[in-house]
């Protein structure tokens, strides 16, 4: 189980891989949306409020993510 | 203050930074002010990214992402099983471990030569994988003449390596002058649309985030170019056409992982050696969005150009003088 989560941490773009299909799906769809209602006119920043949320989500679940890694580790050292 | 900045600046030596150059140093310098062909593709980076892609796992990760190029073998195969002659020797221009070679048979060819840059992709299956006779050879596809007699061949076929190639044009010409008078050239090569939506995707990505684009999908070979590449390279009756390849994946993160691991990483010259996790999360989102299937997977295509060609012969059929036929098209039709 270690094992596992350190590769995962190990991984960092692993990571950022799930959280931005399954985690946040939401926000992703909704940023992408945003996209595709003007990809034959996209400028820089377009749909810059639409990521900043996605980020945002993903920035908490990789937080999450590291945290829940962190807590099992205390436990099982600790056990 | 600004003194500082100025010396830190200056300062050479930059702990635990690796910096990345465009252009591996032991690989030639883009010929900018030369006559000759325009560089694209960084051919030692792209070695390199191939024999590491072999090595990987011992290979293990690169047997799993045969799937395209078996596929493509097979479908390369059937093309030649068509022409109705055995040879002798045929070599296999940028083999990889044998794809195409693997699925030949002993009553049609004697024995493959498999020509390839990256040793570790060559060597990465045993003899006891092929039917036939094989010899690996490690030389430059770009350059088959250095590795081969002119005029000594009677086949070359190259399945899925071309589109690696920095002069296309040059290396048809090469492969020409290889082969004996009626020998046989079939290709294959990545062309077109191939990989459109990943290319598409990073763009969109590129543009909205950081507000510029950069390479990440190499530049294609026209379907429509090629049989006026292999005209001009002197081939003759020539026999061209165009398959797709469509693989699902789960997700963009798994395609691009699996593009490394065919070591068909990005090898543009001038490339960007960095994406912005951002703009690769973006992407990641326009992708499903824009390509996405119903089933929540998102598809990529491959698009592959088949090729055939002859070296020309007197022996050869050849169309008759213009003017010439006896019997009235009007009666026939």
């Amino acid at each position: 189980m270690i094992q596992t989560a350190a590769k995962q941490r190990s991984q960092p773009l692993k990571r950022l891989a799930i959280h931005s299909t399954s985690t946040c799906s939401l926000q992703a769809t909704t940023y992408a949306k945003c996209i595709v209602a003007t990809y034959k006119d996209v400028t820089k920043d377009i749909c810059k409020e639409e990521f900043l949320q996605f980020k945002i989500c993903l920035r908490e679940a990789v937080r999450r993510h590291i945290l829940s890694h962190y807590c099992h580790l205390y436990n099982t050292l600790h056990r | 203050m600004s003194h500082l900045r100025l010396s830190r600046r200056l300062c050479p030596f930059r702990p635990y930074s690796r910096s990345f150059a465009a252009i591996s140093s032991n690989s030639p310098p883009p010929s900018l002010n030369t006559v000759g062909p325009y560089q694209v593709f960084d051919r030692n980076a792209k070695m390199i990214q191939r024999d590491n892609a072999a090595r990987r796992q011992g290979g293990a990760k690169s047997r799993t992402v045969d799937y395209v190029r078996d596929e493509v073998a097979e479908r390369m195969l059937d093309r030649f099983l068509d022409i109705k002659r055995k040879f002798g020797t045929v070599i296999d221009l940028g083999s990889g471990p044998g794809h195409f070679s693997k699925l030949l048979e002993t009553d049609k060819v004697q024995k493959v030569i498999m020509l390839d840059s990256s040793e570790a992709t060559l060597n990465r299956d045993p003899d006891s994988e092929f039917e036939v006779e094989v010899e690996r050879l490690r030389g430059d596809e770009e350059n088959i003449l250095q590795s081969v007699t002119p005029g000594s061949q009677e086949a070359i076929v190259s399945c899925l390596s071309l589109h690696w190639v920095n002069d296309l044009p040059g290396s048809l010409v090469q492969i020409q002058k290889a082969l004996q008078p009626d020998g046989l050239f079939l290709g294959a090569m990545f062309g077109g649309d191939t990989l459109f939506e990943l290319r598409t995707s990073l763009q969109l990505a590129e543009v909205e985030r950081d507000g510029g684009i950069s390479p990440h999908v190499s530049p294609m070979t026209d379907t429509r170019d090629i049989s006026n590449l292999l005209s001009r390279a002197g081939f003759t009756m020539l026999t061209v056409d165009i398959d797709e390849v469509k693989v699902a994946y789960p997700s963009m993160w798994e395609l691009m992982e699996d593009l490394q691991d065919m070591g068909e990483g990005n090898a543009v010259i001038g490339r960007r050696n960095t994406i912005h996790r951002d703009t690769l999360a973006a992407a990641s989102a326009i992708y499903k969005e824009m390509h996405g299937s119903e089933d929540g997977t998102i598809p990529a295509t491959f698009q592959i150009i088949y090729m055939i060609g002859w070296k020309p012969a007197p022996t050869q059929p050849k169309p008759l003088e213009r003017g010439s036929g006896k019997v009235n098209l009007k009666d026939v039709l």
